[in-house]
């Protein structure tokens, strides 16, 4: 199974970390699209479906919350699950976020594993293509937020 | 809630966060962690990062080339298309941001706070603030220095 994969992040070195990790961590991806801020990226998702969004939250622009809460008002973006990659780990932001509606948080600086467990726990699936029994799929539920 | 310009504590908290991101996305060890020393000497590169929110203030850092030229390879796993300069370059771009985050997340974890884009150092420039610590790496010296506003209620607990 081959995932097409969304990196969101101003820093052209994140984007291609956040790649790496990926890439090691042994998920099959079909394509990666990548874009400097949210409004490059739902320009992009215009036409293009990916099957999850890895996000940053501070970028010029359109920053992660304007994009998660845009991809949660659109049809044919809301089932796109989105895991925010940020430094800032304070429960009030994350809480933000929670509310309006990212299903994964990982926060800066992470280990490999941790990105990949994110990842698997948000589609439901390990980079084997075993299905994870707490993952949340595409439907969004709000009980399997993991953070 | 703003951040209290406690030094101790500040001083604390930006060798914890630097130690950790350098650990965990950097795959380098702190040897040793002190208070401004001497000048640093040789070819040196920084970058640095205003944020706001809670509190504002400043993070800056710098290193030497060679160094953060390690580091980049570590964090990439091998060299860029860019080479070697841009990958360090942007490197310490990341690190800046990362360490900054790192340590307002653990000095108020109910608060908000926004970083600008970090910003690079002019070449043969130091980073300087109210508190300025240097790592000692296994062969290179990182410097670390931060700054709050002075709105920023300060005690005299020590």
């Amino acid at each position: 199974m081959a995932f097409d994969v969304m990196i969101v992040d101003d820093s052209p070195a994140m984007r291609r970390f956040i790649r790496r990790v990926i890439e090691v961590s042994g998920f099959g991806v079909g394509r990666y699209l990548e874009a400097g801020n949210g409004e490059e990226a739902l320009k992009q998702l215009e036409h293009e479906w990916v099957d999850i969004v890895l996000t940053d939250i501070n970028m010029p622009r359109m920053d992660g919350e304007e994009l998660v809460t845009e991809m949660r008002k659109q049809d044919h973006l809301m089932a796109i699950p989105v895991i925010v990659i940020s430094t800032d780990a304070t429960e009030a932001r994350i809480g933000r976020l929670k509310q309006l509606g990212a299903q994964g948080y990982v926060t800066k600086p992470f280990a490999p594993e941790r990105l990949r467990e994110e990842i698997e726990t948000v589609l439901g699936v390990t980079p084997e293509g075993a299905l994870v029994g707490a993952g949340m799929g595409m439907d969004g539920g709000d009980d399997e937020f993991s953070f | 809630m703003s951040l209290v310009f406690d030094r101790p504590l500040l001083s604390e908290q930006l060798t914890m966060a630097a130690t950790e991101v350098l650990e965990t996305m950097f795959f380098a060890s702190v040897d040793t962690a002190s208070d401004e020393a001497e000048s640093p000497v040789g070819d040196r590169i920084g970058a640095s990062l205003d944020f706001h929110g809670a509190c504002a203030g400043r993070l800056a850092l710098s290193l030497d080339r060679a160094t953060a030229e390690g580091l980049a390879s570590n964090f990439f796993g091998g060299v860029g298309e860019g080479g070697a300069e841009e990958d360090s370059q942007s490197v310490m771009v990341e690190l800046t941001n990362m360490v900054c985050g790192a340590m307002l997340s653990h000095l108020d974890r109910n608060s908000i706070f926004c970083l600008d884009t970090p910003k690079q150092l002019e070449p043969g420039q130091e980073p300087t603030g109210e508190i300025v610590r240097d790592l000692s790496l296994e062969d290179g010296l990182l410097r670390l220095a931060f700054s709050l506003q002075e709105s920023a209620p300060k005690v005299d607990a020590h």
